[in-house]
């Protein structure tokens, strides 16, 4: 049994060290914002050199997870989104953390991380060649109707109205537009600038609006928890109840966008925050701090971690930047991509997916140990609070690209953000648009430029008639909400 | 300030800017004329449509609704201030510099007042940023790329 | 007041006299101007773990600029302080077509070329499903039917493949650029498009496992690695082209420090470790030194003119 040969190699005192570092670190990385997985694994690849495969693997699968998981942390209690896949997850767990139950949502946070990112290393473990059949379904077209799927969470992130809101959308998407036509090269909307050249990078957007914003309406309060809060109870919540239903569909709509190549983590973050809201009974607490919120888009965006590497592993695809690195990860051992890999090499590859096990195990330990202690920093005195998170916010936007260019970029939406978000507009809409619009629009060029111009592509495969489907039940059932509540608006006034 | 004059003149931007982008896409070139010129059309009217309807509920609202930006205008706009001029400086010194000058003055401002604590915290967030990025992960800190006016 | 004066001035002095000490006396920044772990990255990594051994207690910063093809960096590269201190990574012939698309503001004559690294040559690949075995059957296909190629961005290596090939075979292919390689890999092995213009480093794993076909090599001579797959001129299309990797400074950088640089490159270059840590991860060494790859450099931009001329972007 290959499988058991692999435990076997795993459960070794240097695997484990390899992957607890590695895991750990993964955190810091995650929360920090400017350090990405993709920059650590990079690093790793010349230095894992020296060691064993596996050794060297699950180090970098390590810091894979545990920097998935690490970007709720920062983003519940600061509203500082280390990644952009945990976007939504601020969403609902900074309003928390201002009602003081920080803790709370960092608990949730860390068994829907777990769950999800275990599930989806057991899919990985058990069918991934079926899988990858399936990846490969997916072309230009469908890759469209996928970026579409993730713009009908537009609606569910939208509080000041549904106009506003696709505003919002719209105003991300066209903001999306800047930089280079990738059908014909041509620049547009660049104004000579040759920074924008490869269009506005989202990290500095995302910490602009998310952080700098939060810190600009930090100016008026002491501290992030509000002052009427009973402060005895920050350090003891109990899991809330009724979360499982939303773990387990974050969990599934993870795995299976982690599998098609491309933004996964964010898109199935915000889709399972998305399904959450329209599945919720408690639809009115979605933007004001539902853990409900938090549980769908955390299982969802670390379900993807074992999805992303499906297509990798078999084919040599990788989903996202993280796992390019992986890849070149991979080979600088020998490992190349391919069948071979769960043959020949298979004790190397189940050992390695083995590892993603421990390093899932090990986040959740440390999460819940320190969610307690984390949870403190809703505590701090704002004037110090403000300080520190304009210099991470600085560097983070700075680390990206080493570009200060980008700087001044994160500096315009927290001030244009902010502005924004008083008067009503959506900024979690805005960044939706920004991240999916690329994906939209070349989705969209490539399929007409292989259909020679003929919109029936859109329609044509069993993958694209399903996402059809679903993007058109997403729409409806918000859609109606929102009728619904303009209704009772006019009722009552 | 009244939110419905505001929501009003930013319904009307986004109607020109959707006009703007639509014609925009005319001087695209041949092999962008029906992929990314259409998509681009279509984000155009789709923005025209949502902002026109905005603009019609925003006339229909009522005037006495206020928008409050700031509950403490004074440490709001010096926060601006100071993360300007925080930037704009990082060229001349350096991240480092900079930092240890940013984080007392704002702790200050925004009402931090035991000034050898905030100086020690300041020193520990830049030692922290120091060593985690510039020694662990070899990523370097912004430098200063103008010294007296020149560029290096 | 007096303790902070004094505290600059000390500073200011280690600062100046450390730019007189003995070559290199600080950090070396390595401007990589494409993705962390990106295969470009990957080099450089590697370029500066061996380059330690050579040069002791020397630090070496990897700087990744990604973006616009490569454009953000050579931009970085060519602004850098003439002081030794900053070494670039560049790859063609982005290189030289930014410059004939006018977008660059830098020339050739920006930078002193210290010499090539590594190359990836062209390759033309279709899906495993496919009834075209060789360019001949590709060309009668694209004859009888309007055909999609991918290729990974405009400009790129892979765009003026397809150029050069379309002319060469006297056919037009429905061109589709893509963002990123992985883009066109994800299309080829879906079977969503008749043919792709991509690196041999990008597919050769999937054409051993018969997951893809790489039907032609745009080089002279057939690859070490992969001997069955037979070259383009082989089958009577004189189409070249290679992606190559190099090295850069600063044009007014010293002579003596960029003689330093030079030696330095060499002798990674002939590192074993090196050779055999590149071999594993897919970087195919082709030294070639500073006067040599000038020429090459000079003469790509000739040609990459020529097809701007024809189709510009």
């Amino acid at each position: 049994m290959i499988i058991l040969d692999a435990l076997q190699a795993v459960m070794s005192v240097d695997v484990l060290t390899a992957v607890t570092i590695g895991s750990i670190s993964g955190i810091i990385i995650g929360g920090m914002p400017g350090l990405t997985a993709t920059m650590a694994v990079a690093l790793l690849i010349p230095i894992t050199f020296s060691f064993t495969p596996l050794i060297g693997l699950s180090l970098m699968g390590g810091v894979y997870a545990g920097a998935m998981y690490g970007g709720s942390i920062a983003a519940i209690l600061l509203s500082t989104p280390g990644t952009p896949a945990a976007a939504a997850t601020a969403i609902e767990g900074y309003p928390l953390t201002k009602q003081g139950k920080g803790g709370l949502a960092l608990k949730v946070s860390v068994i829907a991380s777990f769950v999800g990112g275990t599930f989806s290393v057991i899919v990985l473990l058990l069918v991934s060649p079926l899988l990858a059949q399936f990846a490969l379904k997916f072309g230009p077209p469908e890759y469209f109707l996928l970026a579409l799927m993730g713009l009908t969470g537009v609606i569910s992130v939208s509080t000041g109205g549904l106009a506003k809101g696709i505003m919002s959308g719209l105003i991300g998407l066209i903001i999306a537009l800047i930089g280079t036509d990738a059908m014909s090269g041509m620049l547009r909307y660049t104004f000579g600038q040759v920074e924008l050249y490869e269009g506005v990078s989202f990290m500095p957007a995302l910490i602009g609006m998310f952080s700098i914003a939060q810190m600009l309406a930090l100016t008026s309060e002491k501290r992030i928890a509000n002052d009427n809060i009973d402060l005895s109870t920050i350090k003891r919540e109990k899991m809330p109840k009724g979360m499982v239903p939303f773990i387990m569909l974050g969990t599934a709509v993870g795995t299976i966008v982690g599998i098609i190549p491309g933004e996964g983590a964010t898109i199935a973050a915000f889709v399972s925050y998305n399904m959450a809201k329209q599945k919720s009974k408690f639809k009115d607490l979605f933007g004001k701090g539902n853990p409900e919120g938090i549980a769908a888009a955390e299982s969802g965006n670390n379900a993807c971690v074992g999805g992303s590497l499906v297509p990798l592993l078999t084919l040599g695809i990788p989903g996202n930047t993280v796992s390019a690195a992986l890849m070149g990860g991979l080979m600088i051992q020998g490992l190349i991509p391919g069948p071979e890999l769960f043959t020949k090499y298979g004790q190397i590859t189940y050992g390695f997916i083995l590892s993603l096990f421990i390093a899932n195990i090990v986040f959740l330990v440390v999460g819940l140990f320190f969610a307690p202690y984390f949870a403190r920093i809703a505590l701090i005195p704002a004037s110090i609070l403000i300080a520190a998170i304009s210099v991470f916010a600085v560097i983070g936007s700075y680390a990206i690209n080493n570009s200060m260019f980008d700087v001044g970029l994160m500096l315009i939406f927290a001030f244009g953000g902010f502005f924004l978000d008083k008067l009503g507009f959506s900024l979690s809409a805005i960044i939706l648009g920004m991240i999916l619009g690329p994906i939209a629009e070349s989705g969209f060029a490539q399929a007409l430029t292989i259909s020679g111009g003929t919109y029936g592509i859109f329609f044509a495969s069993i993958p694209a008639k399903i996402l059809w489907v679903i993007i058109i039940a997403l729409l409806i059932q918000p859609l109606i909400g929102h009728y619904k509540s303009k209704n009772i608006e006019n009722i009552a006034s | 300030m009244s939110k419905k004059y505001i929501d009003i003149v930013l319904s009307v931007f986004f109607i020109v800017l959707a006009v703007l982008l639509y014609r925009s896409t005319a001087t695209f070139p041949k092999s962008a004329l029906f992929t990314t010129a259409v998509y681009i059309k279509f984000l155009a009217y789709l923005l025209a449509i949502a902002s026109f309807v905005q603009l019609v509920k925003s006339i229909r609202s009522d005037a006495a609704i206020k928008v409050i930006f700031a509950k403490n205008p004074k440490k709001f706009f010096i926060l601006i201030l100071s993360l300007i001029i925080y930037v704009w400086i990082i060229r001349y010194v350096g991240f480092i510099i900079s930092t240890l000058i940013f984080l007392p003055v704002t702790m200050r401002y925004m009402g931090y007042e035991k000034f050898r604590k905030s100086i020690i915290i300041s020193a520990s967030i830049t030692l922290f940023v120091y060593v985690l990025f510039v020694q662990i992960f070899s990523i370097q800190l912004p430098e200063a790329t103008i010294i007296f006016g020149a560029s290096l | 007041m007096r303790k902070l004066i004094s505290l600059v001035l000390f500073l200011a002095t280690v600062i100046v006299s450390g730019s007189f000490a003995a070559y290199p006396s600080k950090a070396i920044k390595l401007i990589v101007p494409s993705k962390a772990g990106g295969s470009t990255d990957t080099t450089a990594r590697l370029f500066a773990q061996t380059a330690k051994k050579y040069w002791k207690g020397a630090r070496f910063i990897i700087v990744d600029k990604p973006g616009s093809g490569g454009l953000m960096g050579f931009e970085a590269e060519a602004r850098s302080r003439a002081d030794g201190y900053t070494l670039g990574l560049m790859f063609t012939p982005q290189i030289v077509a930014h410059i004939v698309a006018k977008r660059a503001t830098y020339t050739l004559d920006s930078f002193k070329i210290i010499g090539n690294i590594a190359e990836d040559p062209e390759i033309v690949v279709v899906p495993a499903q496919s009834s075209v075995k060789n360019l001949d059957d590709l060309v009668k296909l694209a004859k009888s039917k309007k055909i999609t190629a991918a290729v990974n961005g405009i400009g790129s290596d892979d765009f003026l493949a397809a150029k050069n090939f379309e002319t060469a075979a006297g056919i037009k292919f429905n061109l589709m650029p893509t963002r990123g390689s992985t883009e066109e890999k994800a299309a080829i092995l879906g079977n969503h498009i008749e043919v792709a213009f991509m690196n041999l480093s990008q597919m050769l794993a999937q054409h051993k496992a018969g997951k893809a076909r790489i039907i032609a090599i745009m080089a002279k001579k057939r690859s070490d690695i992969a001997m069955d797959i037979k070259t383009a001129p082989e089958q009577g299309y004189n189409v070249l082209m290679t992606a190559t990797r190099g090295m850069i400074i600063n044009a007014k950088v010293k002579k003596s420090i960029a003689d330093k640089i030079s030696d330095l490159y060499t002798k990674v270059m002939n590192d074993k470790g090196f050779q055999a840590k590149t071999k594993k991860a897919f970087i195919f060494l082709k030294p070639m030194k500073g006067k040599v790859y000038r020429d090459y450099l000079e003469q790509l931009q000739k040609d990459t003119q020529k097809v701007y001329d024809v189709s510009p972007w």
